[in-house]
């Protein structure tokens, strides 16, 4: 069977070569494939806890801190 | 059959649908044609092979009820389907169960090597193993006879899934699909506001803070301080001279101030002033002469009290007193009031004897009548026996007498008595009210003597009869007043130096709220520069970095759905060709082809047109333009069927699901699709029909040694009849 994810990597480094963003995507391929292996809607779920590891936090933090300030 | 792949070794089906006792299907991974009149239980068969795998029935989309009970057999509590399906590596069974009145069912699914796994786990092993989704499975492996035509009739968009999943394309397409930046950019849109409403709240607080500075620096130059002298070391200074000031003063009374040390907050500077003016009331309190003049204020008040007791009573005596007089000298004196009465009741009695010998002599003059009346023939008065002359004369004379003569002194007599009466009562109330008067004066007399006993206790001297008390009282109070004002002088000096003092705790206080302010605006400043800011900055540049990767990587695999495309659609188009050859044999559209283009139109993806064409004059139509029905259907199977045999697809389901393959077709057609599938050994063949003539075909076209073949007997209470 074809190896899309090798395929992918190919064209990536094939249209992105000088891309400093390049290793980055490479490393998004991976994860994407893997999430793609758990089933359909889980890219987006993988996508999604990504997004939520650095946001979360943040949003967190900055809630606090403005509960702070309206507090003072 | 490609070893990787898995077929459907076993079926085992109960209360599920039709089927009411569990039934068994050994398949053995040999192709299957299943045959039987209208609702045998075909399709129930074949569906219960995607509800176990996939815990979905397609033919019940939309008209199902909330706990999904149509799947359940009427006269069974639970559905229960169970399939082994023989792969690479072994057996893998799959069991899914569902009790009447709830939707959710219960999967299990054991692996080769003996791992059980249920539910959510269960079906990811699932999707490990066979590589499908219920929708890929619907497009790939299961052509329901409603889906069939689908291919060819359904909009484009459908057309596209469905064709990528047949080309093998199902993993970029999963990828373009779920990889979308809009979460990233939703999240990058929460961070910005978030971070936005925390600037803009910060920025209010400075403001705000500012304006509270700059308030108390107002404040602190109303009381001659202003730059240098507002800081802390300015504020720790006054302290320190606060401090040392109160230690001196202090000493005096034996009164221990503790040192301060120098504070680092306007708060702290805030608290020295509120212990430094708890010291000046202390110090005040201990003060000699504050305790002195105490005393004698206490005494000042207390003969204040008795003199004001003592002219009070002196006040009500005098009154007492004059009223007295006043009412004598009106009334007379009580010997004068007495008289008075005594010959009021004296002339009173005179005028009663008065009255009894008038009374007496009407009483004579009516019994003289009533005689007179009675006894008619009387001649002499029966009094004094004189001769009666006129005895008419006579009884008018004494009738005239005693009505007009002794009535009219007695009316005179009984007013007099009467006038006499009340002169005596009033004299009798002067004398009571002489009596109250005095009573009064007497009283008033003895408060005094209690004032004076009262004046004499306090004074602690004995009041001599003669002695003008308020004089005396008068001097004492001078002599109280006099010593006062010699112990508040030094008071005063030192009042001075406390107001001094509490001068420059005020000034304190005002530094110390401007350094207090001051550190609010400095804090509010340094949150600008926060780490939770900071982290926030770091937060969008990472996620705008994955934005952009997410888009490289979501661009390169569009790209590479449609270039890979138009390859494995010409490498599958000779077998789906050669299918269309047998099945349609159009007689002027000889030829078909599947033309690939890149959407112009939203996210870039494939659109397929199937087409068929006459290479002979050039003429070309898409094949859902022209086509009848029933080509159509042979068209939709040709494509499904010869990409099937190119073994292009990314998933393992080695087996294909055809409902009812002939409907709508020719005898001739049927033929074919008979040599069809008696050719077709690249995949397990598991097909459903009730057409008769495509039964008998196949009867004299296969070796059933090498295909199983299973008949639904008529469906009763009992359930479907499986003949294998």
């Amino acid at each position: 069977m074809t190896d899309f994810k090798a395929l992918v990597e190919k064209k990536l480094k094939e249209k992105h070569s000088e891309d400093s963003r390049l290793k980055d995507a490479t490393l998004l391929v991976s994860n994407v494939f893997k999430w793609n292996e758990e089933g359909q809607g889980t890219i987006e779920e993988g996508l999604k806890s990504e997004v939520k590891q650095v946001a979360g936090p943040v949003k967190k933090d900055l809630k606090a801190l403005l509960s702070k300030l309206e507090e003072a | 059959m490609p070893s990787d792949r898995y077929a459907v070794k076993s079926v085992e089906i109960g209360g599920f649908r039709g089927y009411r006792d569990p039934q068994r299907l050994d398949l053995n991974g040999q192709s299957c044609m299943f045959f039987g009149g209208n609702r045998s239980g075909k399709s129930s068969t074949l569906g219960a092979i995607e509800w176990c795998l996939f815990g979905e029935f397609a033919s019940l989309r939309g008209e199902t009820t909330g706990t999904l009970d149509e799947l359940v057999n009427d006269h069974s509590p639970r559905a229960s389907v169970t399939i082994e399906l023989q792969g690479p590596s072994g057996v893998v069974k799959v069991v899914r169960t569902k009790s009447r009145g709830t939707k959710i069912t219960k999967l299990e699914a054991t692996t080769p090597d003996g791992k059980v796994c249920k539910d959510e786990e269960a079906r990811k092993t699932l999707y490990k193993l066979i590589g499908l989704e219920f929708d890929d499975f619907t497009r790939a492996v299961y052509l329901h006879q409603e889906d069939i035509r689908d291919l060819i009739v359904g909009d484009r968009d459908t057309r596209s899934v469905a064709m990528d999943r047949l080309l093998g394309l199902d993993q970029l397409r999963n990828v373009s699909e779920g990889l979308k930046p809009k979460p990233v950019r939703d999240a990058i849109s929460e961070i910005q506001a978030a971070r936005d409403e925390v600037v803009a709240a910060i920025t209010g607080r400075i403001q705000e803070a500012n304006k509270h500075h700059v308030d108390a620096v107002n404040k602190a130059a109303e009381k001659g301080l202003t730059g240098p002298h507002l800081s802390l070391d300015a504020g720790n200074t006054i302290s320190a001279k606060i401090f040392d000031n109160l230690t001196e003063i202090a000493g005096e009374v034996q009164l221990e101030v503790q040192k301060v040390t120098p504070a680092k907050s306007g708060n702290e500077l805030s608290g020295y002033a509120a212990v430094a003016r708890t010291i000046i009331e202390k110090i005040r309190k201990r003060l000699p002469e504050t305790k002195q003049i105490n005393e004698l204020t206490e005494e000042q008040a207390r003969i204040i009290a008795v003199k004001s007791d003592y002219s009070a009573a002196v006040s009500r005596l005098n009154l007492a007193t004059e009223s007295v007089r006043t009412y004598e000298k009106e009334n007379g004196g009580k010997t004068s009031i007495e008289g008075k009465i005594e010959a009021t009741q004296s002339r009173t009695k005179e005028l009663n004897a008065e009255r009894d010998q008038i009374d007496a002599k009407q009483k004579t003059i009516k019994d003289g009548l009533k005689y007179l009346d009675e006894f008619t023939d009387v001649k002499n008065c029966p009094i004094c026996q004189r001769t009666i002359e006129d005895r008419d004369e006579l009884l008018k004379h004494l009738r005239k007498e005693a009505k007009e003569k002794i009535s009219a002194k007695l009316v005179d007599i009984d007013a007099k008595i009467e006038k006499e009466t009340k002169k005596e009562d009033g004299l009798e109330g002067i004398l009571r009210k002489l009596d109250r008067l005095h009573g009064d004066e007497e009283r008033a007399s003895k408060e005094l003597e209690q004032k004076i006993i009262d004046v004499s206790s306090a004074l602690s001297r004995p009041i001599k009869a003669g002695e003008n008390v308020a004089a005396i009282l008068d001097a004492e109070l001078g002599k109280i007043k006099r010593k006062i004002l010699k112990f508040q002088k030094p008071l005063e000096e030192r009042e001075r130096k406390f107001e001094e003092i509490e001068s420059q705790v005020g000034q304190l206080l005002a530094i110390a709220e401007v350094v207090n302010k001051k550190q609010r605006v400095d804090e509010l400043l340094k949150l600008q520069q926060s780490e939770e800011l900071k982290k926030a900055e770091d937060a969008l540049t990472a996620l705008s970095g994955l934005e952009y990767t997410v888009n490289m990587v979501g661009d390169c695999v569009r790209g590479l759905q449609t270039e890979l495309a138009p390859a494995l659609v010409d490498k599958g188009m000779p077998a789906i060709k050669k299918i269309y050859d047998c099945l349609v044999a159009h007689p002027y559209y000889s030829e078909l082809k599947i033309e690939v283009e890149p959407s112009s139109r939203g996210a870039l993806k494939n659109i397929y047109n199937i087409k068929a064409l006459n290479p002979s004059d050039g003429g070309e139509t898409l094949v859902c333009q022209r086509f009848s029905t029933g080509d159509m259907n042979c068209v939709a199977l040709s494509v499904f069927l010869g990409l099937a045999q190119q073994d292009t697809y990314s998933h393992k389901a080695g087996f294909l699901i055809i409902d009812d393959p002939s409907q709508s077709l020719e005898r001739e057609r049927k033929e074919e699709l008979v040599r069809l599938f008696s050719s077709t050994h690249e995949r397990q063949l598991l097909i459903a029909s009730e057409d008769e003539v495509l039964l008998h075909l196949l009867d004299k076209a296969i070796d059933w040694t090498h295909v199983k073949k299973v008949e639904f007997g008529k469906w009763d209470e009992q359930g479907v009849k499986v003949r294998s």
